[in-house]
C-alpha cells in the first residue's frame, strides 16, 4: 500500500517488465505508433513530425520513434514512484497543459493502447489479474500528468 | 458509417471460428476483474466463480457482436432490439461501454498475438465504438 493510500500490485507489474526487458521488446516505438494509427486525431500534435500519412509511414518517422522512446523513458519513472505519481509528474503534466496543450484524454488513449500491446505480446500469461494491474497503473499515470492542468 | 470491410484484413466474423476461442469464461470475467465497477450490472454473475453462467454470459455478448458484424452497414436496424433493451431495462451508463471494448481488444490482442496488427485493432475500436453508439442513442 502506498503512502497515500493507492494500492499498486508490484509484483504483477514487476513480473510483466521484467520479462519484456529481457526479451528487448520493442514497446515504446510500437505503443506511441499504435496511438496515431488507432486514433489518427492524436496526430494533431505532431504537425512537425512530417510523413503521416499512413500507418508506414508511421512506423518509419524517426520522430515517432524518437517521440516514443521519450514517452517510454517517462513512463519508466513512473513505475519507479508508483507510490509518488503526481510529484514525480508534476513538470511534465505542466508542460502538457501550458506548452503543448494536450487534451488530458489522449493520455487515457496511449495507457490502454499500451495494455494492448503488453496483451499481444505476454498472450495468455496476461491474465486479467495482470491486465488490472496495468490498468490501474496507466490510470493513475494519466491522472498525474492531468493533474496540473488549468 | 465507413469500416475497413474486412476488419483489418481478417473477416471479423472469421476470427472467432478460425482460432477456437478460449474456453474459460474469459471476457466476463476478464471485465470483471480489471472495472470491478460493472459488477453491479451483474450481481447473479459477479464472483467469477461460475464459470457455467460466466461462459454464457460471453457467448451471449459475443453472439451479438457476430450478429453486428453480419450486418456492419445497417448497425441500426439489426441492433435496434437490443438498443431498446439498453434503454428501456439494462440502463447500462454509457461511460462502461469503453470498458468493454478495452477488455475485447485485450482479449483478442492476447489471443492472436502478432496476428492483432494495428490496422486490425483501429478497425474493431471503429466497429465497436459504432455499436455502443447505437447501443446507447436511445436513452434519451
Amino acid at each position: 500500500m502506498g503512502a497515500k493510500g493507492e494500492y499498486y500490485p508490484s509484483k504483477l507489474i514487476g513480473k510483466v517488465l521484467k520479462i519484456f526487458c529481457i526479451s528487448n521488446f520493442v514497446f515504446d516505438m510500437v505503443s506511441f505508433h499504435r496511438l496515431l494509427v488507432v486514433y489518427p486525431w492524436t496526430q494533431r500534435f505532431f504537425d512537425s513530425f512530417g510523413n503521416l500519412s499512413s500507418p508506414s509511414a508511421i512506423l518509419g518517422n524517426p520522430k515517432v520513434k524518437a517521440h516514443g522512446k521519450k514517452v517510454l523513458t517517462s513512463f519508466g519513472d513512473a513505475i519507479k514512484n508508483m507510490d509518488n505519481l503526481k510529484t514525480t509528474f508534476a513538470k511534465l503534466s505542466e508542460l502538457h497543459c501550458d506548452k503543448l496543450h494536450v487534451d488530458p484524454e489522449n493520455f487515457k488513449l496511449l495507457g490502454n493502447v499500451m495494455v494492448i500491446i503488453l496483451a499481444t505480446h505476454f498472450g495468455k500469461e496476461f491474465t486479467p489479474e495482470v491486465q488490472a494491474a496495468w490498468q490501474k497503473l496507466v490510470s493513475a499515470v494519466a491522472i498525474a500528468l492531468a493533474h496540473k492542468y488549468h | 458509417m465507413r469500416i475497413p470491410g474486412a476488419l483489418g484484413g481478417v473477416g471479423a466474423s472469421e476470427v472467432p471460428r478460425s482460432r477456437p476461442p478460449p474456453r474459460s469464461p474469459t471476457w466476463s470475467c476478464r471485465l470483471f476483474t480489471v472495472y470491478p465497477s460493472t459488477k453491479v450490472y451483474f450481481p447473479h454473475l459477479s464472483s467469477c466463480q461460475d464459470a457455467t453462467q460466466l461462459l454464457s454470459h460471453g457467448q451471449r455478448m459475443l453472439a451479438a457482436v457476430g450478429a453486428a458484424v453480419q450486418h456492419m452497414d445497417h448497425l441500426r436496424a439489426a441492433l435496434s432490439p437490443l438498443a431498446d433493451l439498453h434503454a428501456l431495462v439494462l440502463r447500462v451508463d454509457p461511460a462502461n461501454f469503453p470498458l468493454l471494448i478495452q477488455c475485447f481488444h485485450v482479449v483478442l490482442a492476447s489471443h492472436l498475438q502478432d496476428e492483432f496488427t494495428v490496422e486490425m485493432q483501429a478497425a474493431w475500436d471503429k466497429f465497436l465504438t459504432g455499436v455502443a453508439v447505437v447501443l446507447t442513442e436511445k436513452y434519451r
